[in-house]
C-alpha cells in the first residue's frame, strides 16, 4: 500500500472532519425534528411542578454562588490595595522616622506609650494626687506628678540648695525620687552598665538611663531640671514625667 | 407553572439558563420521560443536564438554534439512555475488547467524502443502528466539544468516550460501504 504524504493525509484528516461535521449537523436536524414529533405525542403530559421549583432555588443558589465570587474578588483587589498602602506607609514612617531624630523620638516614645496602655495598666495609680496637701505651704512654683505606681505614697519631703526633693515609698519599701532644681542643678548619674534612651517629654528631649534595680528620668524644660529615679518600669517614669502639674 | 412564569418574568436580567430553561424545559423533560418511563427519573435527568449547563453556559452562543435544541436533547437523551442501561444492568463493550479489535482513528473515510450530500441519510442510518454512537459523533465534531467535556456532560470517563467515538466510526465506515454498494448497484 502506498504510504500517504503528510499533505494527503492532513487533507484526508480535514476531509473526514466535514463529513463528520457534515453529518452531526444533519444528525442535530434529525433530533429536532423527533423532538417535534414527540412533542406533538406526548402534548398532554404536563412538566411537573417540582421541576420547576428545583430550577428556581437552583438558580438562587447559583445567583448567590456568582455574587459571593464577585464579593470575594473584590475583596482581594482590595486587601491588595490595603495591603500596597500599608506597606507605602510603613516604607515613608521607616525612611522618616530612621533619617529624622525628632520623628525617631516621638516613635519610639509612642511605642513606650503602647507598651505601658497594654502592659503596666495594673500598676497605674490615677488618684494619688492626694498627697499634695502634705507637701510644704510654704513651697512655691513647682511640679508634683499627678501619676503614681500603684501602692506608692509619699514619705519624705525637703529642698537643699534649690533642689525640691519628694520622697515616695511603697509597702516593699522601694523608694521613688522625684527631683527637680534649677536649669543648671547638675544631677550625678551612674551610667555604668547603663542603657540610653532619648526620649519626648512634652516637647522636651530626656534621657531613660536603664539599670538592673533601678530606673531613672532625666530631663530640664526652660527654667528647670527634672530627675525621677525608681525601682519601676520605664514606660511608667515615662508617664509619671508627662503627668507633672505646676502648683 | 403560572407561578413559576411570574416569577421568571419578573426577573429584569433573566439570564442565559433562565431563557434555555423556559425554552427548552418541556422538550427536555419530554425526551428523558420516553426514555425512562417514569416522572421522577426523568426529572432527575433534566436537572442534571441543567446542573451542567449552568456550569458550561459558554457553550451556549444563540438559544433559540436547532444547534442548541439538538446539544440540550442529546445530553439528555445519553444521561436517559445510560440511567436506563444502568437500571437494566446492561454494560458496554470494554474499552480493551475494542482496541484489540483496532482503533477507528485508523479508518479512512476519504473514500466517502465526495457523498457528502447523502450525510443526512447516513447520519439517519446510524441513529437508526445506535442513537448513543450519531449522538456522540455529533457532539464530537458538530458541537467540536472536547473527549473531557463530552465526559463530563455524559457523566463517563474520558475513556468510554474515545471507546464510543471508536465504535460509531466504525458502524459509520459499515454503513458507508453498504449505502456506496447500493449506491453503485443503482447507477
Amino acid at each position: 500500500m502506498k504510504k500517504q504524504s503528510r499533505d494527503e493525509r492532513e487533507r484526508v484528516d480535514k476531509l473526514n472532519e466535514t463529513f463528520l461535521y457534515n453529518m452531526g449537523y444533519e444528525h442535530a436536524q434529525n433530533t429536532c425534528d423527533e423532538v417535534e414529533a414527540l412533542l406533538g405525542e406526548y402534548r398532554d403530559i404536563e412538566v411537573p411542578e417540582s421541576l420547576n421549583e428545583w430550577f428556581l432555588e437552583h438558580q438562587k443558589q447559583h445567583n448567590k454562588k456568582i455574587k459571593r465570587a464577585i464579593i470575594r474578588k473584590k475583596a482581594v483587589q482590595i486587601s491588595k490595595r490595603v495591603a500596597m498602602i500599608i506597606l507605602a506607609i510603613c516604607i515613608v514612617s521607616a525612611a522618616v522616622t530612621m533619617s529624622v531624630e525628632a520623628f525617631r523620638i516621638r516613635f519610639f516614645n509612642m511605642i513606650i506609650e503602647i507598651n505601658e496602655r497594654f502592659s503596666t495598666i495594673q500598676i497605674e495609680e490615677k488618684s494619688t494626687i492626694g498627697y499634695i496637701h502634705e507637701l510644704p505651704q510654704d513651697w512655691d512654683e513647682f511640679y508634683y506628678p499627678t501619676i503614681l505606681p500603684r501602692g506608692y505614697k509619699l514619705k519624705k519631703v525637703f529642698e537643699a540648695n534649690n533642689t525640691k526633693y519628694i520622697i515616695f515609698i511603697n509597702c516593699q519599701m522601694d523608694e521613688l525620687y522625684f527631683v527637680q532644681g534649677p536649669i543648671n542643678t547638675d544631677f550625678q548619674m551612674d551610667t555604668e552598665n547603663a542603657k540610653v534612651i532619648k526620649v519626648d517629654i512634652n516637647g522636651m528631649e530626656g534621657i531613660i538611663i536603664e539599670k538592673e534595680k533601678s530606673n531613672i528620668i532625666s530631663w530640664h524644660d526652660n527654667n528647670k531640671s527634672y530627675y525621677i529615679q525608681g525601682n519601676v518600669e520605664k514606660t511608667m517614669l515615662l508617664r509619671i514625667a508627662e503627668s507633672l502639674v505646676k502648683k | 407553572m403560572i407561578t413559576f412564569l411570574l416569577v421568571i418574568h419578573n426577573e429584569k436580567a433573566r439570564n442565559k439558563l433562565e431563557e434555555i430553561y423556559i425554552q427548552y424545559h418541556r422538550e427536555l423533560f419530554i425526551t428523558a420521560y420516553t426514555i425512562l418511563k417514569d416522572y421522577h427519573e426523568a426529572q432527575d435527568m433534566v436537572q442534571n443536564a441543567i446542573f451542567k449547563l449552568s456550569n458550561n453556559l459558554e457553550k451556549i452562543i444563540e438559544i433559540k438554534c436547532k444547534k442548541t435544541r439538538s446539544y440540550l436533547v442529546i445530553i439528555v437523551r445519553n444521561l436517559s439512555i445510560d440511567a436506563y442501561n444502568h437500571k437494566k444492568r446492561t454494560a458496554y463493550i470494554p474499552f480493551d475488547e475494542i482496541a484489540r479489535n483496532g482503533m477507528a482513528d485508523n479508518l479512512n473515510l476519504d473514500e466517502h467524502v465526495l457523498r457528502i450530500e447523502e450525510s443526512k441519510e447516513i447520519a439517519k442510518h446510524l441513529a437508526d443502528l445506535h442513537q448513543p454512537y450519531a449522538d456522540i459523533l455529533t457532539l464530537r465534531y458538530y458541537h467540536q466539544l472536547s473527549i473531557l467535556e463530552i465526559a463530563n456532560a455524559l457523566e463517563i470517563t474520558e475513556n468510554n468516550v474515545s471507546v464510543r467515538i471508536n465504535r460509531a466510526k466504525k458502524v459509520l465506515k459499515s454503513i458507508l460501504e453498504k449505502v456506496g454498494v447500493e449506491y453503485e448497484e443503482t447507477i
